[in-house]
């Protein structure tokens, strides 16, 4: 293949990693703040669905991310609620909400399956488009990619470089600390649950409306992209740079898939399309192998220069939730 | 001796607070009542009380989490309002809690830096913050490295680290809860000195706790509560142990309970040559051998850490062994499982209650049952039959006088020392023939300890043979018959009671041979 192809195949794999770098980073901040959002899949289908049901009919497709976000932010807040105020079992409410949600948007999609919508243009940089292979790779895309790069930035550097993203980790870690520090743990949780759903509202209309564009219903393919994305949270680590890297990776296993095809005639199309599912389940088996005991075991007996490098190796890898994650506060 | 009003770090010291009155109700108790306490700078005050005797709560209420229903707070003179944490922060007060208000993933410096404004406005500035914290810990004699996680710190280092978040956030005043209950000997020595040189400094502290040796290790003044009320307050030098005991309980609490002599019968346990692996980084067990017999106390020594886990597991069949055996009247019952001894009537108080001694989600009545709970009377045709069962509980709770507004309470609701009075009610009660007890007195205050020691004795008494591990060396000397040392999961030596002294057990536990020492001409 020559380099023009694989640019543009590039530049197309961050297009398409796009929706999942806003669900991942969505997510990232409700858990890191202590709350488990999993309606993400049905949260994804609704919004997709809403946003374009608004969009086709307004003509306007700033609408349609508007109301997808404001969809997203509500599951969000029903989430928030049961967790947080009521003290309900958080995997149990997102549970019942993904499958509703798809439902609906199912049910209520009806009318609009089919039907040619509005669709994100192309926003070429100028200048910067036409500088060699970056300029393909980067600045030749839509809106909401070149939101994607900078949301990534974004929450990196709120959560590691300024003091409410601080407070944000403590909540997450320990929100008893938090709490004596001043923090009203519970407010913001509900902030950072409804802002993680608002956002993970702006994946499914990024489908809807440019990547995907149109509704199809069942057969919209974005069904399992947000058990994906629950996937790549924790992969990365909940640091938004890492997790936005397990999106690209995604999205680029399944660009290999189509690449390959035609070369491996032999192999049904379908394998090559699942086939990104599970390469990321064993990534995130690999990335956490450090605390299995075979590896504790040979660890210890390995000299020890080795073992400190191996062990600071494994470390950096390993994937710890926040140590609040699930846990409903409660001041005593 | 400083003579400005100023202390180290900058701030102004306190000259005086003054708590008049306080009073405070919860549903069903009365936490505080009409408590005077006052503290002034450059001084120690201890708050001395059982649990349950109103010290955290009189704390909590100087600190802001609690509202007082009557009384005022005085500070220099002028009335104050605390209504949150932060107004005492705001005031130059400080709390060092007993459980760490630490976020184990994030640094010393972020976790100092938590909540606090920055100088850079939105974004972190834990340059200026390190640098800070390294000041104060130069002022303070402390050590302690800013970009350190918590995690790899020590628990003594942790401390020291809710410390200087206090310091740096101004304290004038710092209110100490509890502060040793987590701590080695060594370290405690460690915090003596550095609340010594706070006191040197100017600032004021209070110290709460239940450990009397602390108290007037520390203290100049101290303040005895019980039950919600003041007994008194007095200059440290003027007191003694026993008063203080005393006044904490309300009788004559006995230091040195009466051990009276027991016809010591058959040999019961006994241990040969058991080894065995440790998965704490500490040694496992290496060459153990003992025996206990029946009416007898065995009391293991040794500083912590040096396999007195792994001896009680592997006795109660919870570790497997990997040489030698466990004999246990006359029968080798090496690699059975912990029921299958429990059948032979061993009973195990365990060194970490809440874990290992009882189930938190049961309650009182199902968890005194747990050994026994599939034989009859408790069970019967695979149905429990509850009235034996609250019958049962009942019966124990008043023998034991196990303090629970009731049979179903659930077991995590009672404090330590009812906790262990269940683990006991339980083990004791069913006549076991032989007993491991494991530090069984840890974490209990005067009366609670008083009652366990009196419990061992009483058993030992009906022909027991009691195995106790503990790290109290007072409680060894006072309940054991023979005492054997245990070091790096070795045992040093078997001495009886009377051949034994401090000084000879120190040295031992210090890992010095019997033969390497001098011999006291």
């Amino acid at each position: 293949m020559d380099t023009q192809t694989l640019i543009i195949g590039l530049a197309g794999v961050l297009f398409a990693a796009a929706p999942i770098v806003f669900a991942v980073l969505g997510e990232t901040l409700s858990e890191r703040a202590g709350v488990i959002n999993l309606s993400m899949n049905g949260s994804i289908i609704l919004s997709a669905m809403g946003g374009f049901a608004v969009a086709y009919k307004t003509d306007n497709i700033f609408l349609g991310f508007l109301t997808g976000m404001a969809i997203g932010a509500a599951v969000a807040l029903i989430v928030a609620f049961a967790s947080i105020t009521l003290k309900q079992s958080q995997v149990a409410v997102g549970f019942v909400l993904t499958l509703v949600s798809r439902d609906l948007s199912y049910f209520l999609g009806n009318p609009f399956m089919g039907q040619p919508g509005p669709r994100l243009s192309s926003l070429s940089i100028p200048g910067l488009a036409d500088i060699p292979f970056i300029g393909p790779l980067l600045f030749k895309h839509d809106l909401m990619t070149y939101f994607s790069f900078l949301f990534i930035f974004l929450a990196w550097a709120w959560i590691f470089r300024t003091r409410p993203g601080l407070m944000l980790q403590g909540i997450g870690e320990r929100p008893a600390a938090a709490f004596v520090r001043g923090a009203n743990v519970n407010r913001l949780r509900y902030f950072y649950t409804v802002l993680g759903g608002a956002l993970i509202g702006l994946a499914g209309p990024t489908y809807s409306l440019s990547v995907k564009a149109g509704w199809n219903g069942t057969i919209s393919g974005l069904d399992g992209i947000g058990w994906i994305a629950l996937s790549i949270t924790i992969f990365g680590g909940w640091n938004p740079l890492r997790a936005a890297f397990g999106a690209y990776l995604f999205a680029l296993l399944q660009w290999l898939g189509l690449v390959l095809q035609p070369s491996l005639p032999g192999i049904p199309s379908q394998v090559l399309q699942v086939a990104p599912f599970p390469l990321m389940i064993l990534t995130l088996l690999f990335v956490n192998i450090g605390n299995a005991e075979w590896v504790e075991r040979t660890l210890a007996a390995m000299p020890e220069p080795t073992r400190r490098v191996t062990a600071k190796v494994l470390r950096a890898l390993r994937a710890s939730p926040p140590a609040a994650l699930g846990v409903p506060f409660e001041r005593d | 001796m400083t003579e400005s009003n100023r202390l180290a770090s900058g701030r102004a010291r306190i000259d005086s607070l003054e708590m008049r009155g306080i009073t405070k109700r919860f549903p069903g108790v009365l936490a505080n009542d009409h408590i005077d306490f006052d503290v002034h700078f450059g001084e120690v005050h201890a708050l001395l009380g059982e649990n349950g005797a109103g010290k955290s709560t009189l704390m909590r209420i100087l600190y802001g989490l609690y509202h007082p229903d009557q009384g005022e707070i005085l500070l220099n003179g002028r009335p104050v309002i605390i209504s949150s944490p932060t107004d005492a922060i705001n005031l130059g007060i400080g709390m060092i809690h007993q459980h760490f208000m630490l976020v184990q993933s994030m640094t010393v410096a972020e976790n100092v830096a938590l909540g606090l404004p920055s100088s850079r406005g939105l974004l972190t500035d834990l340059d200026r913050v390190s640098k800070r914290i390294v000041e104060l810990a130069e002022i303070y004699s402390l050590k302690i490295d800013p970009s350190a996680y918590i995690w790899q710190l020590s628990v003594g280092q942790q401390q020291r680290v809710e410390i200087i978040k206090a310091l740096y956030r101004g304290a004038a005043l710092l209110i100490l809860d509890e502060p040793t209950a987590v701590l080695t000997p060594q370290e405690v020595d460690e915090l003596f000195i550095i609340m010594r040189q706070m006191v040197k400094d100017g600032h004021a502290l209070i110290f709460i706790s239940h450990k009397l040796h602390e108290v007037v290790a520390i203290s100049n003044r101290v303040t005895v509560l019980r039950d919600g009320r003041k007994i008194g307050t007095r200059p440290t030098s003027e007191t003694t142990k026993q008063d203080l005991a005393n006044w904490m309980v309300g009788r004559e609490i006995s230091f040195a309970p009466d051990r009276g002599n027991v016809e010591r019968g058959e040999i019961r346990l006994k241990l040969d040559q058991v080894c065995c692996g440790s998965d704490r980084g500490t040694p496992g067990l290496c060459d153990v051998g003992l025996e206990v017999r029946s009416g007898e106390i065995l009391g293991v020594a040794g500083v912590s850490g040096n396999g007195q886990c792994e001896l009680a597991e592997t006795v109660t069949g919870l570790r497997k062994i990997t040489a030698g055996r466990v004999v246990l009247e006359g029968e080798d019952v090496t690699g059975l499982a912990p029921g299958e001894l429990t059948d032979r009537m061993l009973s195990y108080i365990p060194e970490e209650r809440m874990r290992d001694g009882m189930i938190r989600e049961f309650t009182v009545a199902e968890n005194m049952i747990l050994r026994e709970h599939h034989k009859r009377p408790y069970s019967r045709f695979g149905f429990l039959a509850l009235s034996d069962i609250s019958t049962h509980a009942e019966k124990l709770i008043a023998q034991f006088h196990v303090k629970t507004p009731s049979r179903e309470t659930l077991a995590k609701n009672l404090s330590g020392g009812n906790i262990q009075k269940v683990v006991l009610a339980r083990e004791l009660s069913r006549s076991p023939r032989v007993i491991i007890a494991a530090q069984p007195t840890r974490g209990l205050d005067i009366g609670a300890t008083e009652y366990v020691r009196e419990q061992l004795l009483e058993q030992r008494r009906a022909g027991a043979a009691i195995l106790l591990i503990s790290e109290d060396l007072d409680e060894i000397l006072a309940l054991s018959d023979r005492i054997a040392v245990i070091y790096e999961g070795r045992v040093m030596d078997i001495v009886s009671r009377e051949a034994a002294t401090p000084q000879k057990l120190g040295l031992l536990m210090a890992g010095v041979h019997p033969e390497e020492s001098a011999p006291a001409t």
